[in-house]
């Protein structure tokens, strides 16, 4: 399985730093929350998924390969 | 002095001067000794001042109200007193109402959006630094900090370049001096020649578009319908007052720290992809905004102290920046630090619109700086703070001087 983004709405606070590192692959609610569905992602924009899950000061969005990792 | 409810009264006025102590002592005080503070300055209002407390505040919106009621029937509402201006939309306004301009803005500073502005703002950045680079003196607050924001937002929404810096000093001067100085009051009568300006401009743009960011807003709808004159005028305010100030006070405090520790300098100018940690700590460690008002809807208890319906609150967005609690080793500047959950463009829905725009003309301003006068040096004498900080934290001036270079272009 490819590679897989999870958020966690709860951590998620706004910072918008996803969408600056991987603008193609998040997106916010009108609260400026991240509300990026559970998805996998494909390999063309994996490298954009990894970069904005780094930056995420709250460390909200989980990376996984295996989709039965995801909470 | 007894409060009601038993509340921790403090004597705390966040308009006093800086001269008699520094806001960062005094809100470092209150952190370690009364985080929930009551004080009767200016009617009566709850300071907040830990990360944890002002983080819940701002995402309370429906229990922290943004906008006008009972208590604050007019001014800004996000200010204590309510500063005596025109609307701020949609700083001042709530949900539902709130959301659909806030879309606008999403909609024009997007980190796409800004990375379309970056030409922009690169030739500004060259432009105002080409004017000083073959002087070899710098005031980094009037040569290039304030000019800087007021070019790159006044000609992206489309006013003419002679207004440019009148609307700029404006904005300074009502920040950095205190209500009673008559260059403060001179400063309001410039704010309301802008309200005239914004009102001009607006009205042109009716009949004739143009290409340029005030268009959208004048053209923009919601739910189908044209927005209405004033509140179109109230975007266009929060817009320019946004855009010219608070940039201003995060360039300069981030130079004047590379100008006093050479080593960050250094570092920097070695390893520049060290800048998407640097540039975010800079902003926590000197947040253009110190302060933001609410007011309680409901009775709220925020740790332990119950703060009752109507009543004002004045968190410190500035203080939650320092607080220990939340960042390891506050009073350092660490280039490197991560996670950086700071709060300088506040949190929650009212989060900083202009965030990635501000950030954009951080890193350009700091980076050709430190490419074209990287040896430049602080003259201390001439370093000079607003001398009250009751909102907007910054310096009126930062003398420094370097080698001469030559102009960029000719």
């Amino acid at each position: 399985m490819g590679l897989q983004i999870h958020v966690d709405r709860e951590s998620c606070t706004g910072h918008a730093q996803c969408l600056v590192h991987g603008p193609d692959v998040f997106v916010l609610d009108d609260e400026g929350f991240n509300c990026a569905a559970d998805q996998e992602i494909a390999p063309a924009y994996e490298a954009q998924a990894t970069a904005g899950a780094h930056a995420c000061p709250e460390q909200a969005i989980k990376l996984t390969t295996d989709p039965t990792d995801t909470p | 002095m007894s409060g009601r409810d038993d509340r921790p009264v403090v004597d705390f006025d966040h308009h006093r001067p800086v001269s008699e102590r520094h806001p960062d002592v005094v809100y470092q005080e209150l952190r370690e000794k009364c985080p929930v503070a009551w004080t009767e300055q200016h009617g009566g209002y709850w300071v907040v001042t830990k990360h944890s407390d002002v983080a819940q505040i701002f995402k309370d919106h429906k229990r922290f109200s943004s906008t006008h009621n009972a208590s604050v029937p007019e001014g800004l509402p996000f200010t204590i007193p309510p500063v005596p201006m025109g609307a701020h939309i949609p700083e001042d306004l709530d949900p539902p109402e709130f959301h659909a301009y806030r879309r606008l803005f999403n909609g024009v500073l997007s980190p796409n959006h800004v990375a379309a502005l970056t030409p922009r703002i690169r030739h500004w950045v060259s432009y105002y630094i080409d004017r000083v680079i073959e002087s070899g003196e710098v005031d980094l607050v009037k040569d290039i900090a304030a000019p800087l924001p007021a070019a790159v937002t006044l000609e992206w929404l489309g006013f003419p370049e002679r207004d440019w810096q009148r609307i700029s000093d404006a904005f300074h001067d009502m920040a950095s001096l205190p209500a009673t100085d008559p260059r403060a009051q001179e400063a309001f009568l410039d704010l309301a020649w802008l309200d005239g300006r914004i009102t001009e401009e607006v009205d042109v743009r009716r009949s004739r578009p143009r290409n340029d960011a005030m268009s959208y807003f004048v053209h923009a709808r919601i739910d189908g319908v044209p927005i209405a004159s004033d509140y179109v005028e109230g975007m266009i305010r929060i817009l320019v007052g946004g855009g010219v100030e608070t940039t201003t006070s995060a360039i300069t405090s981030t130079l004047l720290h590379l100008g006093r520790h050479p080593e960050d300098r250094q570092r920097l100018i070695d390893e520049p992809e060290l800048w998407a940690t640097a540039g975010e700590e800079f902003l926590r460690r000197y947040p253009p905004v110190r302060t933001h008002a609410r007011t309680v809807v409901v009775d709220t208890e925020i740790s332990g102290c119950l703060m009752r319906a109507g009543e004002r609150v004045l968190l410190s967005e500035g203080s939650a920046c320092q607080d220990e609690d939340a960042f390891p080793d506050a009073e350092r500047v660490i280039l490197d630090r991560f996670p950086n959950r700071h709060l300088a463009f506040g949190l929650g829905i009212h989060r900083c619109a202009g965030m990635h725009l501000a950030r954009e003309e951080l890193k350009e301003v700091v980076g050709q700086v430190l490419r074209r006068m990287p040896d430049y040096e602080i003259d201390e004498t001439k370093v000079l703070a607003y001398p009250s900080q009751p909102m907007a934290s910054g310096y009126k001036g930062v003398t420094a001087k370097f080698t001469p270079g030559r102009r960029s272009t000719s």
